[in-house]
């Protein structure tokens, strides 16, 4: 790692504080924005996940390495952390630092986009089951029980087995399709009982179609629950690809997911511990960070607590 | 009383039905056949189009499902193809191990989450409490599997006492649902104390522990029970990775296997117990809110 | 006079708001003594500070955000009770002071019987036995009027209406036999007919009970039928202290002319919706924001310059023994300001 590298690595941590501050000063006049960072949590959560997202962002510039480039496989092979490897080699001589930042962007984008997808697909489920009601309400949520009835890493390690060489985006498709029951029920809830409210009866009986008024009734009140249902959600992906990948069927094996990381490192831990280690350790702080915010989420939106 | 018992049957055995068939579409839909296949077992193609015609894998789907429920229906699961036996026994074998090591875990779970939620929301954001939390958010947020990298024992492995091999992996299990279950709770106590009849139970000249462990925590373990029917499954089910991570031989680590060897028979079994222990776990959750909420317990009669 | 059995000195309990940015004074130095046998009704607005002062003297405030002030003084029977070690405290508790609480619908715990709720003080402090407790709060449901009290004792609370829950709260609160019964407007949250029950009942057990009845109320009326004294409360103080037909015959305090203008009465349709009174004009304000000098002078009709600047003093209106009748208002030593004035409404 050269200097350029420390420097850039320095300027990410750098924005990531300014990130907090940026949020910290923006929500600050808000009652929820003050909530929110009263946890002790909050900021260094979000400060963690500010800094993966540049640093994945910025890969290229924090690294010394491509994630794939084997440095001196006789001689630097299971190489402990140094000053040129930071976080030490791997047993084909590849630098851990360079894997643990590009897969960053694997394992933060699949939990991202995967999380956004069982979202969409809760939201437009749950709306239209609450918005239709009778047997289209009836029939989505006797396919919620069966979704939840379904174990979710045992359906989709028999989905990723079965039908060999999934692609990637497959694959994430189908983490999300696997993850939007709670959500649905969620938002089909508050469909309900926006319904019930006076102002959509009087909205309709001004001649505004009703359609229209219970969405933009619902969003608004189903938001909180969905943002914070979505940051614990992408905590679990991450997780769910982790293992996935540990027992190989997840992420194709030379890319450097974070759960493809910890695998390759599994049989190596006696010998070089760094490998499995700083992935890990990758995973957990990012997913404690979602937890985190998720949880200073809750207390921040929390619409009981708005009058105080 | 007896009609909602009908209808939550009634609507139990559907959601199995429908878990087993969508399983069954996957697997049949499927490329490949159950040899053959790299991890797969090696057979010969004369034997593999033996075992393709005696299975029945080369008629139509629609007559292997009928065919496949109709054995359901009089309780024979099939016969296994990697395993060389009826799938019935191969679950009965992995079935007590897992149940063994889901009941421990469970166990250790409840109670060591309960009384960690209970002590942290005694102690609200003093020193106990923020620092368990964040522990237990740490614990939380680790792959479960990488917890068990960390005290690096593949040694155990050489230890052939059934305790002691249970031990790591209950223990795992255990902790780590602790962890999330003492998050729950926490935050379940801390909503009761808020509320109007704790200060009546004080007001009563109650010890501070009678209020919370008597008055506070019998309502705080009401919203406990829909986690607890959420955890039961899916440890009965067999956590697939603990399970795999130890060379626990449970119902997990029967399914991962199965799948990889494209052991079809089993495959479906797994899942035909998964939906159960889910159903099974909704079932239990509701009958364990009848007994603990009188509010419920006087509807449903 | 004998010994107050309660007595209660510069009262100060203060709350630190949500984000540490103001506290809210809701009790700022309310003095006043409760005899033995007595009832004392304690008036006033919704938000001056009736519940805050209840909770205050059994240590019932929620801390933080709230605490009491060192300096204030509750002393009951001898004792202070704000320096009492917690077992002593308990010991009192629910023994010899107790409280029926303002919301009869969430102050019963969801999962226990009645009967056992009922019952727990008395297990707890006169450890009573299960099946000695039983026929206790029988006993109870039956003295507060609960038909059926041998069933009524297993049924849990969500089984009752408002009305018997507030009863069923009355009969935890007397299972000791307390010398002191804090009453926090037992009757607010229920509907008129049945409020007229509660005030009898309580009555009734007074009369055969003997204890001392702390009322609260925003209700004047509610105490003119009950009540030996009355405490007039404003913005967290007393403003006005005097026996209940003195009170009635003689109000000094502006605010008490205001809350006897909005007194419903049976030849007049009710002016007053529950817990606001539309006798006097305005609103109080919030207990972190009180305002300077009299604190009842943005809203008073004879309010004058010396009212805007300087907070008066509790001051003695002369009406038989000194303390008496006790009025915390600038009119009282200039008279002649009362006159110049129209009244209110
Ligand atoms: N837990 C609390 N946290 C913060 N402030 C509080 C709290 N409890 C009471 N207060 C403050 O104390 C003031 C007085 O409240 P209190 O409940 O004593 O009024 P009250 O006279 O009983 O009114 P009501 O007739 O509505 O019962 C309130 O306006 C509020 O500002
Ligand atoms: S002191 Fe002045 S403002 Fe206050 S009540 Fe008396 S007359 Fe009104
Ligand atoms: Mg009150």
């Amino acid at each position: 790692m050269n200097v350029w590298n420390w420097l850039a690595v320095g300027g990410a941590a750098v924005l990531a504080l300014v990130v907090v501050a940026e949020i910290r000063r923006r929500t600050g006049a808000r009652a929820s924005g003050r909530r929110f960072f009263r946890h002790p949590t909050a900021a260094p959560a979000v400060f963690v996940l500010a800094f993966f997202v540049t640093v994945a962002l910025a890969a290229p510039l924090v690294t010394p390495y491509q994630p794939y480039f084997q440095i001196d496989i006789a001689r630097l092979a299971n190489h402990p952390p140094s000053t040129q490897n930071p976080l030490g080699t791997d047993p084909l001589s590849r630098d851990v630092w360079s894997r643990l930042v590009y897969g960053a962007r694997i394992s933060l984008g699949i939990g991202a986009i995967a999380m956004l997808v069982a979202v969409t697909t809760g939201v437009v489920v749950g709306g239209v089951a609450g918005y239709f009601r009778r047997w289209v309400d009836a029939t989505l949520m006797r396919l919620v029980d069966v979704g939840l009835a379904m174990p979710r890493m045992f359906m989709l390690l028999m989905v990723v087995a079965l039908w060999e060489h999934v692609p990637l985006a497959v694959l994430v498709l189908l983490i999300g399709l696997t993850g939007w029951f709670g959500t649905s029920r969620l938002v089909r809830a508050e469909v309900l009982s926006v319904r019930e409210r006076e102002f959509v009866a009087a909205a309709r009986a001004l001649g505004a179609e009703p359609g229209r008024v219970i969405f933009r009734h619902v969003l608004p009140n189903a938001a909180a629950p969905i943002i914070v249902s979505a940051a614990l959600g992408i905590g679990n992906v991450m997780l769910l690809e982790a293992g996935l990948s540990f027992l190989g069927l997840g992420v194709p094996s030379p890319a450097p997911s974070w759960g493809n990381m910890i695998a390759d490192g599994f049989p190596k831990m006696a010998v070089a511990p760094w490998c499995a280690t700083f992935p890990g350790l990758a995973i957990s702080l990012v997913v404690m960070a979602l937890n985190a915010v998720g949880d200073a989420l809750r207390d921040a939106l929390d619409p009981r607590k708005e009058t105080a | 009383m007896a009609a909602w018992l009908v209808r939550r049957l009634a609507a139990s055995i559907a959601i199995v039905w429908a878990v087993v068939t969508l399983t069954f579409l996957i697997v049949h839909l499927a490329h490949g056949s159950p040899c053959g296949q790299p991890d797969g077992l090696p057979v010969s193609p004369a034997i593999c189009a033996d075992l393709t015609r005696r299975f029945g894998l080369d008629k139509p789907i629609s007559t292997q499902y009928y065919k496949y429920l109709g054995a359901l229906l009089h309780g024979d699961l099939g016969w296994s193809i990697a395993l060389q036996r009826p799938v019935a026994a191969a679950l009965a074998e992995a079935l007590p191990n897992t149940f063994a090591l889901a009941l421990t875990a469970l166990i250790l779970d409840f109670a060591l989450g309960v009384a960690l939620g209970v002590y942290q929301a005694a102690r609200e954001r003093r020193f106990g409490d923020i620092a368990l939390g964040n522990v237990a958010l740490f614990v939380n947020s680790m792959p479960t599997f990488w917890l068990v990298l960390c005290p690096q024992v593949h040694a155990f492995s050489c230890v052939a006492d059934f305790a002691w091999h249970l031990t790591l992996p209950a223990l795992t299990l255990g902790l780590v649902g602790a962890a999330g279950t003492a998050r729950y709770q926490r935050a379940a106590m801390l909503e009761v104390v808020r509320q109007d009849f704790v200060r009546t139970a004080r007001a009563k000249g109650l010890r501070e522990r009678r209020v919370l462990l008597r008055h506070a925590l019998r309502n705080a373990l009401l919203p406990l029970i829909t986690l607890f029917g959420l955890t039961f499954p899916f440890l009965l089910t067999g956590a697939v990775l603990v399970e795999t991570v130890f060379a626990w031989p449970g119902m997990g680590r029967l399914a991962v296997t199965a799948i990889l060897q494209r052991d079809y028979p089993i495959v479906t079994a797994a899942a035909l117990v998964a939906s159960v222990m889910v159903v099974l776990g909704n079932l239990l959750a509701d009958a364990l809110y009848g007994v603990a909420d009188p509010r419920i317990r006087v509807r449903a009669t | 006079m004998t010994e107050p059995l309660l007595r209660v000195r510069d009262l100060k309990t203060y709350f630190v708001t949500e984000h540490g940015s103001g506290t809210a004074r809701a009790v700022d130095g309310v003095s006043f003594d409760l005899h033995a046998g007595e009832t004392l009704g304690l008036v006033g607005e919704s938000g001056c500070g009736k519940t805050v002062t209840s909770l205050s003297v059994l240590r019932l405030i929620p801390e933080p955000p709230g605490h009491i002030r060192p300096g204030s003084f509750i002393e009951f029977a001898g004792r202070n009770l704000l320096t009492l070690a917690p077992r002593e405290l308990r010991a009192i508790r629910g023994n010899q002071i107790a409280m029926i609480f303002q919301e009869p619908m969430t102050s019963l715990n969801p999962v226990f019987t009645v009967g056992y709720q009922i019952a727990e003080a008395a297990i707890v402090h006169q450890r009573l036995s299960r099946r000695a407790a039983r026929t206790r709060a029988i006993e109870m449901l039956k003295l507060v009027g609960i038909p059926d009290p041998a069933q009524g004792v297993d049924h849990y609370p969500h089984q009752m209406s408002g009305g018997m829950r507030q009863r069923v709260m009355i009969a935890m609160a007397l299972v000791c036999h307390p010398k002191v019964l804090i009453a926090d407007e037992p009757t607010t949250a229920l509907d008129v007919t049945i409020q007229a029950q509660i005030l009898e009942l309580l009555e009734r057990l007074q009369a055969e009970l003997g204890m001392a009845i702390m009322l609260i109320t925003h209700d004047l009326g509610v105490v003119a039928g009950s009540a030996d004294r009355v405490v007039v409360m404003y913005a967290g103080q007393v403003v006005e202290q005097a026996p209940t037909p003195e009170l009635f015959a003689r109000p000094l305090h502006p605010y008490t002319e205001g809350l006897l203008a909005s007194v419903p009465r049976l030849d007049a349709p009710p002016a007053r919706a529950r817990g606001r009174l539309h006798g006097i004009p305005g609103q109080v304000p919030a207990a972190s924001d009180w305002p300077g000098g009299c604190r009842f002078h943005p809203r008073c009709p004879y309010a004058w310059d010396r009212c805007r600047d300087e907070e008066p003093p509790l001051l003695d209106a002369g009406a038989g023994e000194p303390g008496t009748h006790t009025v915390r208002c600038w009119l009282l030593t200039e008279p002649q300001r009362r006159t110049a004035r129209a009244p209110l409404p």
